[in-house]
């Protein structure tokens, strides 16, 4: 048995270097009440600084009477123009298919589930390059706890506009809203 | 905001074969020992050459044994055009066992807000087995409690154990 409080825990310094280079929570929004939409701006402030991107989420809707909602990702205000695909399961089959053209491949959990928040991870690699569109991969599981809706799903997807990317949008549909305690967070990574 | 905000919390490898009775991870912090910021995630990585036979490995959270876990996942093998899929509600444990075997894996297990006392505590999770059976997992699912999360504790199908060189490690994500 590894007691941390007798073996000592490790000391924290200045952090874990990770891929060469380290990792910083850029921004973050914890929400304190009902939010349809979240929006990260101003990233290509970052791009100096940092080779890529990560966002974490750990979010829930309040649609009523519904075990799940849909988000989707928005990237530099574009609505529309991406292409996108996944591989999921529900726990029986194991659909591949697109988040379409509005860019919906994250299911939160919805207003049946008080307690429960989807967690998703994304990675935007070079999402500085003006020249490139902006691509990236993720991870996404919305939790069963009993409900006949569950998924792990693992996606990816690009903007069809090159640029850099400046602003990132969280939007939940069919006229909902994140919960309050919904946590979206940015980190970035340097490059060497 | 903060700056490198990955903290480590432990790092412990395995000098001989070791009973999972015998394993755990207990007091674990909700601040970074350093300098009391407060932790919001969890990552726990987790690496062995195997156990003794390819038997499941089951994870508990605070020693919590009850049917109050969630998971569900998507495993895909060199050995098959056709992906194994499942899903546990109200299962007695989280499992952390590598699909079809447990020979050279590695786990990589990311929990959402473990010091969360109004969220129950979500996860997501890869795996990799490069041995035998050549596999990888996606997983997620959910502790179904409203505790901060504080220990860790194992236990091996059949009379399974850690084989020498099994590696924990653990990483506290600020905010």
């Amino acid at each position: 048995m590894w007691n941390l409080g007798l073996l000592g825990a490790a000391a924290a310094g200045p952090g874990v270097e990770l891929f060469g280079g380290t990792f910083d929570l850029l921004q973050v929004q914890n929400l304190v009440a009902p939010t349809n939409s979240v929006t990260f701006s101003g990233l290509s402030g970052y791009s100096a600084g940092y080779q890529n991107l990560r966002i974490s989420l750990s979010v829930r809707s309040d649609k009523a009477a519904s075990d799940f909602d849909n988000v989707s990702i928005f990237l530099n205000g574009s609505t529309a123009q991406y292409a996108t695909q996944y591989m999921e399961t529900n726990g029986s089959a194991y659909p591949n298919g697109s988040g379409g053209t509005n860019n919906a491949l994250i299911k939160s959990t919805g207003g049946n589930m008080s307690s429960m928040y989807s967690p998703a991870m994304i990675d935007f690699i070079d999402p500085f390059d003006s020249t490139a569109y902006v691509k990236y991969v993720g991870l996404t599981s919305m939790p069963s706890a009993g409900s006949t809706e569950a998924m792990i799903r693992m996606f990816s997807g690009k903007s069809n506009n090159t640029g850099a990317l400046d602003s990132i949008t969280f939007q939940s549909d069919s006229g909902s809203n994140f919960t309050a305690e919904s946590r979206f967070s940015i980190y970035g990574l340097k490059g060497a | 905001m903060a700056a490198n905000v990955y903290v480590p919390i432990l790092t412990h490898t395995l000098g001989s074969n070791t009973a999972a009775t015998s394993v755990s991870i207990s007091n674990i912090p909700s601040t970074d020992p350093s300098n009391g910021d407060p932790l919001k995630d969890l990552v726990f990585t987790f690496s062995w050459p195997g156990t003794t036979g390819d038997q499941y490995i089951t994870t508990y959270i605070n020693n919590d044994t009850g049917g109050n876990y969630d998971q569900i996942y998507a495993n895909g093998s060199f050995y098959s055009n056709t992906p194994v899929v499942g899903k546990q509600n109200n299962a007695g444990g989280l499992g952390l066992n590598p699909p079809y075997g447990a020979q050279d894996s590695v786990v990589q297990l990311y929990i959402y807000d473990y010091t969360s006392t109004t969220k129950w505590k979500s996860w997501l999770r890869t795996v990799s087995t490069s041995e035998n059976s050549l596999s990888v997992q996606m997983a997620g699912g959910a502790w179904q409690s409203l505790s901060n999360i504080s220990s860790f504790t194992f236990a091996i199908s059949g009379s399974g154990t850690f084989l020498a060189g099994t590696k924990f490690s653990l990483y506290g994500v600020k905010e």
